[in-house]
């Protein structure tokens, strides 16, 4: 118990700069938005020019409306929440190894697979408030213009299909610096791949060909054109357990036989 | 010189992933245009129609579609930026903050080395290390334009003023970086502040091109150096590109300054 609230203490400065940052910028963003909420000539110009939205690949996305517009804007919801949680969840089990604290916790009588369960559990926490805040951020900030009840049901999709793609990159984090020798590559390695899939779903956006590379990034299994029609698709929420299981059934087999590098 | 040979070698493998990654991100992008300006015609003259605010939502230019090579290459390296700012601010956080974090501090300041000698040699071996990066971008950008332009008239003015404008990127992300890792007391996560730092301006940059809201614009240096204004008016965008090298020479000073007064922890 004495770890978790030590781990929530030391992690509570950075969560608190990613949250605030977050919900201020959603948050000047629906000031914008006041701009052309419910503006009919805009909503009438966009329904002109639907077939060219279908084919760009952001079918329903009216900016007019709450929902809409939230949707183009929420690859900077996913985005950032996943780097998050990726930085964590490789931050939170390396750190300790990185700062030279790693002979003295573990020496105290406490098994290494309790000590990484309860850093775990305090990363799986952050992960799911910080989700929680920025969602909340949203629905205050856009909650000022009387939304459809469709935005409510976004929202709450949205929130799972950020939580998931949070927990996806947190594995991968903790995956990595339980199994690398060289534990000071882990966030690097989980920033890059985070980085790369980022790249290729932007690039699938634009090319139907490569339409079967979705299944390499995990942006695209719960982007935000299927959350607002509420499609979560089983393969990719297989997918989602698959790499969640194995990163953390990674670390808890792992770490508890892990070499440590000082 | 023995510091700036020293730190560069600690960079050889960094310099081998990052620029065989950029590279390959910006050829792989560009290998796709081919694929794209099939529909060419119907599509340019759709955007055409299109009122010029709301195509700049979804960060695109009337006059410049990504159906066009130059606009297509002009996307792709707006998303080149960013992997080569985060490994700007990689570096500019990393490189003067090692030396606390690994201990090696006392060491290397209990040399007689000034620590001014020690700030320049450090932040030239970074710099020689980006630029080297920077090289490799430059071949991999002209190479695609040549193979993968499929027959279409390319620009190689305006793709030479967006290639130049990498170096500003660097410097910015650089220079920032060191200063805030002299700021602040203790560095405990580089990635974290490179990511907020790379990722942060880039949310900023989009915010305030889809939004149109200009006073954000003012803050990022993706927005001074925004590739397709700069492909359009095949020059860059005078007054604003200033705020960036303003930034860069009053945070490179700044930094410099502050780092001969620093309370660097001992052992």
């Amino acid at each position: 118990m004495n770890i978790i609230i030590r781990e929530l203490k030391a992690n509570f400065k950075a969560f608190l700069i990613w949250g605030l940052s977050l919900v201020g910028i959603y948050f000047i963003a629906s000031i914008e938005f006041g701009a052309f909420a419910g503006d009919l000539a805009i909503a009438e110009a966009m329904e002109r020019f639907e077939a060219l939205f279908t084919a760009l690949g952001s079918a329903s996305s009216d900016m007019t409306t709450a929902e809409g517009f939230l949707s183009i804007l929420s690859i900077y919801i996913y985005l950032p929440l996943a780097i998050y949680s990726g930085l964590l969840g490789s931050g939170i089990i390396s750190k300790e190894e990185k700062d030279r604290t790693a002979e003295y916790l573990f020496t105290l009588p406490i098994s290494r697979k309790k000590v990484i369960s309860y850093k775990l559990i305090v990363a799986i926490f952050y992960s799911v408030l910080i989700n929680i805040i920025v969602i909340l951020g949203c629905y205050f900030a856009f909650s000022r213009f009387d939304p459809d009840p469709v935005f409510y049901t976004f929202l709450r999709n949205m929130s799972i299909g950020v939580l998931l793609t949070q927990l996806i990159f947190l594995s991968i984090g903790v995956a990595l610096s339980s199994i690398l020798r060289q534990y000071k590559l882990s966030g690097s390695i989980t920033i890059a791949l985070l980085i790369s899939t980022f790249m290729l779903n932007i690039l699938i956006g634009f090319v139907d060909e490569l339409d079967f590379l979705k299944y390499f990034s995990p942006f695209n299994y719960f982007n935000s054109e299927k959350m607002l029609i509420t499609s979560f698709e089983f393969p990719f929420l297989l997918i989602t357990f698959v790499i969640v299981s194995l990163g953390i059934g990674s670390l808890l087999i792992y770490y508890p036989k892990r070499d440590l590098y000082i | 010189m023995n510091m700036y040979k020293f730190e560069l070698k600690m960079f050889k493998r960094s310099i081998l992933i990052w620029g065989s990654a950029i590279s390959f991100g910006l050829i792989f992008y560009m290998m796709f245009f081919p694929l794209i300006m099939v529909e060419n015609d119907a599509m340019d003259q759709v955007m055409q129609s299109f009122p010029e605010e709301f195509l700049a939502f979804f960060g695109m230019n009337a006059s410049l579609t990504f159906t066009n090579v130059m606009g297509y290459f002009g996307l792709t390296m707006s998303f080149i930026y960013i992997p080569v700012a985060i490994q700007a601010a990689l570096y500019g956080i990393s490189i003067l903050s090692v030396e606390e974090r690994e201990f090696t501090a006392d060491f290397l300041l209990s040399k007689p080395v000034s620590r001014s000698q020690i700030y320049i040699s450090k932040f030239l071996a970074a710099l020689t290390a980006l630029v080297i990066v920077n090289i490799v971008v430059w071949i991999s950008g002209y190479l695609s334009l040549l193979f993968f332009s499929s027959g279409l008239e390319v620009d190689y003015l305006g793709a030479t003023l967006v290639l130049c404008s990498l170096i500003f990127i660097q410097l910015f992300f650089l220079t920032l970086a060191m200063l805030i890792s002299v700021v602040v007391k203790k560095v405990t996560s580089v990635i974290g502040y490179a990511m907020g730092l790379g990722f942060g301006m880039f949310i900023l940059s989009s915010f305030g091109q889809m939004l149109s809201l200009d006073i954000l614009k003012l803050f990022t240096p993706y927005s001074h150096f925004e590739p397709i204004s700069i492909l359009v008016d095949k020059t860059f965008n005078f007054p604003i590109v200033l705020i960036s090298v303003a930034v860069i020479i009053i945070s490179f000073s700044l930094g410099f300054y502050l780092y001969q007064r620093k309370n660097i922890k001992a052992l």
